[in-house]
């Protein structure tokens, strides 16, 4: 199977521009163009009693996410790839198929949603 | 005759932005939310002058770049690039792409790295479309 387009979802704590490397053999496979997405978790930014929408967490949140994207990108472009990316604010599973959908993957590459026993121990 | 002028970005506030200062010197703005659209517009609008992003979803400003140069209709018409992609990840980019028998691409008309003032952008196109 052709692997053209490849969805990186990153939390950045756990899927970082390593990991990404890690996965540039598939280049050998067909890869040529990676698309970044990062999802702002609701209740980071959701209504707070007396304070409302947390406007300014959700445009840091977006600026921090952002310069780390563009820092990839940086890497990918210059080797000659083509990079994507999106900031979204929701739930991660129905954000990662909207972007599946719109940007028509061959993969989706995601960190687990719990680490292992012995992960939490040695973190 | 005002000049049409496209400019391709998937950031609403940068959008808003450089409409504001397109209108306000005079210029027809037409917008694209990323390479893609923007490709099908520059067809459609034949602007006079594209401002690209290059980070965008679906088609990123470098591949638009390429593929407008490449095309010998569309070639002529002057980018300025606004992105916060270094010029020259840019330029490094294009040779990358280039290594598999393209023809090189020349530089774009002007390349600003973000945030841009608007007094700057104003001038830089009345310099190039006037």
């Amino acid at each position: 199977m052709k692997i053209n387009k490849m969805l990186f979802v990153s939390k950045f704590e756990e899927l970082r521009l390593d990991a990404l490397q890690s996965l540039m053999g598939l280049r050998k496979a067909g890869l040529s163009h990676v698309v970044f997405l990062y999802v702002i978790s609701r209740d980071k930014v959701a209504m707070r009693r007396g304070i409302g929408y947390l406007k300014q967490e959700e445009r840091k949140l977006r600026e921090i996410a952002d310069i780390r994207f563009i820092d990839w990108a940086e890497t990918l472009f210059e080797e000659g790839m083509e990079v994507g990316a999106h900031i979204a604010i929701g739930n991660i599973v129905p954000k990662i198929l909207s972007v599946t959908e719109i940007e028509r993957v061959d993969l989706i590459v995601t960190a687990r949603r719990k680490r292992a026993k012995l992960e939490e121990l040695y973190a | 005759m005002a000049k049409k002028v496209l400019n391709v970005e998937d950031d609403a506030d940068t959008r808003t932005f450089v409409t504001t200062v397109l209108e306000e010197n005079g210029y027809i703005p037409i917008m694209a939310i990323d390479g893609e659209e923007g490709m099908e517009k520059v067809k459609k609008e034949r602007p006079d002058l594209i401002i690209l992003d290059i980070l965008m979803p679906r088609e990123s400003g470098i591949k638009m770049y390429h593929e407008l140069k490449m095309d010998p209709s569309l070639k002529g018409i002057p980018v300025v690039i606004l992105s916060a992609i270094s010029k020259r990840t840019f330029l490094r980019s294009q040779v990358a792409l280039t290594e598999f028998g393209d023809e090189t691409v020349p530089e774009p008309q002007a390349y600003l790295e973000k945030p841009v003032e608007p007094e700057d952008l104003a001038e830089l196109l009345k310099k190039i479309l006037d």
